[in-house]
């Protein structure tokens, strides 16, 4: 197992190569940063020299290497337009993104869980059908489009709630002020992941349902709900853990345009600025971040799904 | 997704179960899927919404990019949906819309199959090298966050209805080509392909003669979800501005007024309507995909993609 465990790492090394070498594509097609410098007040001159100084008139590859050496040290660059370290924007975003992500991870996965497995285990009944019903359309509602209904609603017509932001300004910050502000980006960020998880983890049940295993066990007698809470739940973790995986990559997408639609001050409001200014030291800090976050969940729940499942093959 | 296929052997009529034994696997096909009442309905409403799209621009009095009336005139009878914040009118733009948002979604899905199936097949079939080194540009790709990959290419490509159909095949590809690979991988071991191999049939014959014939279903299925899953990326991009650019309508730059609160709040016939047709249109996708899923591989129905 631990030979698995390592030879799994050993396969993110070259995909985490292959996502620098990707972002740094990526930035080298945005184009040179002297010519989003260049500027009335800086002559191509003194521009070729500061190019020389930055080694950007190296080869392509040995400039490749050159970022890859600042980007261990943690020098992820600077930001264009707020001239401020890329790291450092990033910390200061990533405290609302991750309450956002955990609150709404939270959420999707109590409500996603029960509906799944209830489901399952009544499969072609009433409750079935509606609990399908009603994921496959909150799988198909555009998340913009929900949050604009969500602050028509609750904003303009009752007047209940905030329709963007994380504090009311003026007023001093606290808990309920901020819960309230979190109400509406929740439910849309919770909407968008519940349909596809309660559908994940219903088909994982219905399969573990027709396990052999299973059938012997209610073969014996021992009773249908005896044999799912003994048998068949600690069996469905298995793709609960997989689910946990997938929601990340999931999350900073939607994060991107539900910050950007409710004004929330994290990380996915800070990528649609630089995007919609074309900040691409910035973008690709992010990327490069988000993208490097995913490859590590991704590590994870294979490691985790081999140490709780003894029946996975370490080959 | 719930319709019970187990009955199809327990037919009391003889004629009935004679007529299930002649029928070509089209015919089967098409039986098991009007099954699937909800997938069936859809197929009907997206049909009658391909001919609209077709025939409200050509009989419509208006030009849907053309200003032909008072901007932010709410809906009347020669504007049923009422006009935009310039005056162009609602009804004919939406219905060119979402001509403009299905050809994006339809193009861009057509494109990432094709290639996901060509490399895929070449992954599974080749193995060592050649399967390692296309796995991982996949794993490369997958490891973006999705919409943030797509919102980066359209800021460096310039956003604009060829390119984000590119963009987002670009992002697509990967999840086709493991769905491929791991088919392939399955067949290319049994009797049939290895006698084919035996008999001398070129490795392109065997690949696309022998195995890809057995590996369209699940290709069909993804590419269905592949098709919905666009039609809302193209919406969302569209809305923040990095998709098709107006004047040309999508339903998602539709949308792109409503983040004005001015509009949200006062002019609700400016956006409710293409969003809702968003809905309609990917439920409906889904719905279709679900059935697809049931008439071409009963086995399979209580799987998820």
């Amino acid at each position: 197992m631990i030979r698995y465990i390592l030879k799994r790492i050993l396969i993110a090394i070259p995909v985490l190569l292959g996502i620098t070498l990707l972002d740094y594509a990526i930035m080298s097609m945005a184009g040179s940063p002297m010519e989003m410098m260049l500027g009335p007040r800086v002559t191509e001159a003194a521009l070729a020299e500061k190019e020389a100084l930055l080694g950007l008139d190296q080869p392509l590859i040995v400039q490749y290497f050159n970022w890859l050496k600042e980007l261990i040290q943690g020098n992820l660059g600077y930001s264009i337009k707020q001239n401020l370290p890329v790291a450092s924007l990033i910390g200061q975003n990533i405290g609302p993104t991750a309450l956002l992500m955990g609150v709404s991870l939270i959420l999707s996965m109590g409500l996603a869980i029960p509906a799944g497995l209830h489901s399952a285990v009544k499969q072609y009944s009433k409750t079935d059908y509606t609990i399908v019903l009603l994921s496959f359309i909150g799988t198909s509602i555009p998340s913009f489009f929900l949050a604009l209904v969500l602050v028509y609603l609750f904003n303009m017509k009752l007047g209940v709630l905030p329709s963007g932001g994380m504090t009311t300004l003026g007023y001093d910050p606290s808990i309920g002020d901020t819960v309230r502000h979190m109400i509406l980006p929740v439910v849309v960020m919770v909407v968008s992941l519940l349909g596809n998880n309660i559908r994940y983890i219903r088909a994982s049940m219905l399969e573990i349902l027709d396990q052999d295993y299973l059938r012997t066990a209610r073969a014996k007698g021992i009773g249908k709900k005896k044999v799912i809470r003994k048998h068949a739940l600690r069996n469905a973790l298995l793709p609960i853990i997989t689910i946990f995986g997938m929601q990340i990559p999931i999350m900073f997408s939607g994060s991107v345009v539900i910050e950007q639609v409710f004004s929330w001050p994290g990380l996915g409001r800070l990528t649609m600025d630089a995007i919609l200014n074309r900040d691409f030291p910035l973008i690709m800090g992010v990327s490069l971040l988000a993208a490097i976050v995913v490859l590590v969940s991704n590590l994870l729940t294979d490691i985790i799904y081999t140490l709780v499942d003894p029946t996975i093959e370490y080959s | 997704m719930v319709e019970n296929t187990k009955n199809i052997n327990h037919s009391k009529d003889a004629n009935l179960a004679q007529s299930i034994a002649d029928e070509t696997y089209a015919q089967t096909v098409y039986r098991r899927f009007k099954r699937h009442r909800l997938g069936f309905i859809s197929l009907i409403f997206l049909i009658v919404v391909v001919a609209l799209i077709i025939l409200v621009p050509l009989l419509s009095p208006y030009d849907p990019n053309g200003i032909v009336g008072n901007y932010k005139e709410p809906p009347s009878a020669a504007h049923p949906l009422g006009t935009d914040k310039v005056g162009r009118d609602m009804l004919t733009r939406l219905f060119a819309g979402a001509g403009v948002s299905l050809f994006v979604a339809l193009s861009s899905t057509l494109i990432s199959t094709l290639v996901g199936i060509v490399l895929g097949l070449l992954s599974g079939y080749f193995g060592s090298w050649v399967d390692i080194f296309i796995m991982r540009i996949t794993d490369v790709v997958m490891s973006f966050p999705y919409l943030l990959l797509v919102l980066v290419f359209a800021a460096i490509f310039d956003p604009g209805m060829w390119n984000i159909i590119l963009i987002l095949s670009f992002v697509n590809w990967p999840a086709m080509a493991r769905l491929v690979r791991s088919n392939v991988m399955a067949i290319r071991k049994v009797n049939f392909v290895q006698g084919s191999r035996v008999a001398g049939m070129t490795h392109a014959y065997i690949m696309f003669k022998d195995i890809l014939p057995n590996a369209m279903a699940p290709v069909l299925i993804n590419a269905s979800s592949v098709l919905a899953l666009t039609m809302l990326d193209e919406a969302a991009l569209s809305y923040l501005a990095m998709g098709v650019q107006p004047p040309t309508a999508s339903l998602g730059n539709l949308l792109n007024v409503a983040q004005s609160f001015s509009v949200l709040k006062n002019y609700p016939w400016m956006w409710i309507p293409p969003g809702v047709f968003i809905i309609l249109l990917v439920v409906a996708i889904n719905f279709i995909g679900d059935a697809l899923r049931d008439a071409l591989d009963p086995q399979s129905q209580s799987q998820e993609n």
